[in-house]
């Protein structure tokens, strides 16, 4: 027992980040005890201070976790702390800073700003640990706390259709994690033991019959899918994206999503049991990801609100993450990093500028942006740009995460000759072309209509601006100098 | 030995699959929640028989005390004609009941196959409370820890979706 007590005293020193967000909600909390309503301003500033000190904290952990040879296990291995973990962190507080940072824009409930800041806290607090978790009990946790902090900051909007999306995302999400739940307690029936990178663990798995393991993994797997909003589990998406606050949606669209990306990164290595695994997981993840491609790409088509096709369009990104896994080699999990650094830019650009255009102007549909390049150039162009890297074409970071997922799957076609690869990629230029004609409606509209009423000449210049401003230039960056990023990414290790 | 703690075991199973029947079969919504307690009140005993005497407390303490009378007064309160019960109705029974077997056959096919081996059994004299309280203090420290931010959460988000009040009422 003193062992495990010195563990624990020993683990707090790597595990600052997580304990700073803890300290800033609960700081959160008690501001917003005082004078509710009249400070909203100061609370987005000590959300954004907190956020700063955390980012600060993970980037000292880079450089710690720089020279580690193995994982570094926390807490009686409940967690570990790995170079992959940490950049995951990084992304994920980046998300979190811009969701921050575009406030929280319901006037009517200014009273409830403080609990909005302390809530995004929450998924983030979510997503580090889900992202670093080594152990069955963790993994549920953190998806609970991540899925429970989500289904409140969907009613946010506080009218009845942010209730019923609230409601469906909780329905959907109870019967999500049961069902996950449930094939965990097979993997412990299975194994004896709830740490997934347990030797024990893995014999377990390999010993064990076929059929339990396929059922336990698949399982496990779907209450995974459901938090990336990948399809069969992607259902709740539309609705909810489209009844959240828009910071929300995007912030749903990032952080919890890319956090499920990194822990299925680990899972995928865990079930495939050195290659031993009784079920051919290219396949399954192949077909997976077609279906959310598929499904994101052509229900996007017929969408004529901005936030819903957003929501589509996420759910096809979503299977594009999925494709690099299919590929299944260090290179291909290096390509989903930087699709995922890429597709953080480029959505929160999106959103930022769909935000600012509800907030003023109230525009919600595609409609509504005619024209918009003679009143506003400067956005219209931003926003063209965006949507552009959304389809992943060249001048943008979209084109290279693409394209770096793409050969991925070549290579694993290539070498493995893995014809599930080949056919995926396939697929997933096909569907690029689709995704053209939805992607480019919103630039068709803001370029070649001309307005009829034109919204008044206003400065658009505030925080939010200039950070989609900043992202834009980001993705342009990316694609002519991607070797900054490339070398961030070449420094992780995915040593298990 | 074994028969003795077998027998009110397979009784109290029973029982609990005939409650969870009336649930299902019932369409008065006030049936259906007692048949919970009785369901929860059997699944709790089994637990006492596999030794598990914490869970079966918390079972006791959560189920039965908090959620199941919650649950009654929401379907009391909200059952404003007293002299008729909420009826629920279901639909697709056909479907439902093909996806349902159906289910239950590869799960139960599936459990059949697993061994069981691999779990370590305790034994039976071992204090269990102690136990407990002595593992989520070491080994499982940090899922403890999250559980009280996930509780910490919940509480705050329910306050704030039921306290707030649409401009309407306001005035």
């Amino acid at each position: 027992m003193q062992e495990k007590l010195t563990a624990i005293t020993g683990s707090m020193g790597y595990f600052l980040p997580e304990i700073a967000i803890v300290i800033s909600l609960v700081l959160l909390l008690i501001a917003g005890l005082f004078n509710a309503g009249r400070l909203n301003k100061l609370y987005q500033v000590l959300a954004l201070a907190f956020l700063a000190v955390t980012m600060v904290l993970v980037v000292g952990q880079w450089q710690e976790v720089g020279d580690l040879v193995r994982p570094l296990p926390l807490f009686n291995n409940m967690v570990q702390l790995t170079s992959v973990s940490v950049f995951w962190k990084m992304i994920c507080v980046l998300g979190a800073f811009i969701t921050v940072a575009m406030g929280f824009g319901n006037q009517d409930f200014k009273d409830k700003s403080s609990e909005y800041y302390l809530l995004a806290f929450g998924v983030l607090l979510g997503a580090h640990l889900l992202v670093m978790a080594n152990n069955l009990l963790t993994i549920y946790l953190s998806i609970e706390l991540l899925s429970i902090t989500a289904y409140i900051l969907t009613s946010f909007s506080f009218n009845a259709a942010s209730k019923e999306a609230a409601v469906k995302y909780l329905l959907f999400g109870a019967a999500a994690s049961g069902v996950m739940l449930f094939g965990m307690s097979w993997l412990y029936a299975l194994t004896g033991t709830l740490t997934i990178d347990d030797v024990q663990f893995l014999d377990g798995l390999i010993k064990a019959n076929a059929l339990p393991f396929t059922l336990a993994a698949i399982m496990t797997l779907a209450g995974l899918l459901y938090k990336i909003s990948a399809a069969p589990m992607h259902i709740w998406a539309p609705d909810v994206y489209t009844a959240a606050p828009t910071p929300v949606a995007a912030y749903f669209s990032i952080v919890p999503k890319l956090a499920g990306i990194g822990i299925l990164m680990k899972w995928m290595m865990v079930i495939n049991l050195f290659g031993s695994s009784p079920v051919n997981w290219t396949i399954v993840l192949a077909t997976i990801a077609m279906i959310s491609i598929g499904i994101g790409n052509f229900s996007a088509l017929w969408q004529n609100n901005v936030k819903r096709l957003l929501a589509y369009s996420s759910i096809a990104h979503s299977g594009f993450l999925v494709a690099g896994l299919v590929a299944y080699s260090e290179t291909a999990y290096k390509a989903i990093l930087f699709y995922s650094a890429i597709y953080l830019l480029m959505n929160m650009a999106a959103f930022l500028f769909v935000n600012h255009a509800e907030k003023e102007w109230g525009y919600t549909k595609v409609e509504d942006y005619k024209g918009l390049i003679n009143v506003q150039p400067l956005l219209g162009v931003a926003l063209v740009i965006v949507m552009i890297a959304l389809t992943g074409l060249p001048p943008t970071g979209g084109f290279t995460g693409k394209f770096l997922i793409f050969s991925a799957l070549w290579d694993s076609y290539v070498e493995s000759g893995n014809d599930w690869s080949l056919y995926l990629l396939i697929f997933g230029l096909m569907n690029t072309v689709i995704a053209l004609f939805y992607y480019l409606k919103l630039p068709y509209y803001i370029i070649f209509k001309n307005a009829e009423q034109k919204p008044q000449k206003q400065l658009i210049f505030s925080l939010q601006n200039f950070i989609g401003f900043f992202l834009v230039v980001m993705i342009l960056l990316s694609f002519f100098k991607p070797d900054s990023l490339m070398r961030i990414i070449n420094s992780v290790s995915f040593a298990f | 030995m074994v028969v003795l703690i077998e027998i009110p075991f397979y009784i109290f199973s029973g029982l609990a699959i005939l409650f969870a029947g009336v649930i299902l079969f019932t369409k008065n919504l006030l049936y259906g929640a007692f048949s919970l307690v009785g369901t929860f009140l059997c699944v709790a005993a089994i637990y006492v028989l596999a030794q598990a005497e914490f869970v079966a407390v918390t079972q006791l303490m959560v189920y039965v005390g908090g959620i199941v009378v919650l649950l009654i007064f929401g379907v009391m309160l909200t059952n404003k004609i007293t002299d008729k019960g909420i009826i629920t109705s279901s639909y697709n029974r056909f479907l439902g009941a093909i996806i349902a077997i159906s289910l239950f056959v590869v799960l139960f096919y599936g459990i059949l196959k697993i061994n069981f081996g691999a779990v370590k059994g305790q034994s039976a004299d071992m204090n269990n409370v102690n136990q407990i309280g002595v593992e989520l203090l070491t080994e499982y420290l940090l899922p403890f820890e999250i559980a009280a931010v996930v509780l910490l959460i919940a509480l705050i988000g329910s306050s704030v979706i039921s306290g707030y009040k649409t401009k309407e009422t306001d005035e």
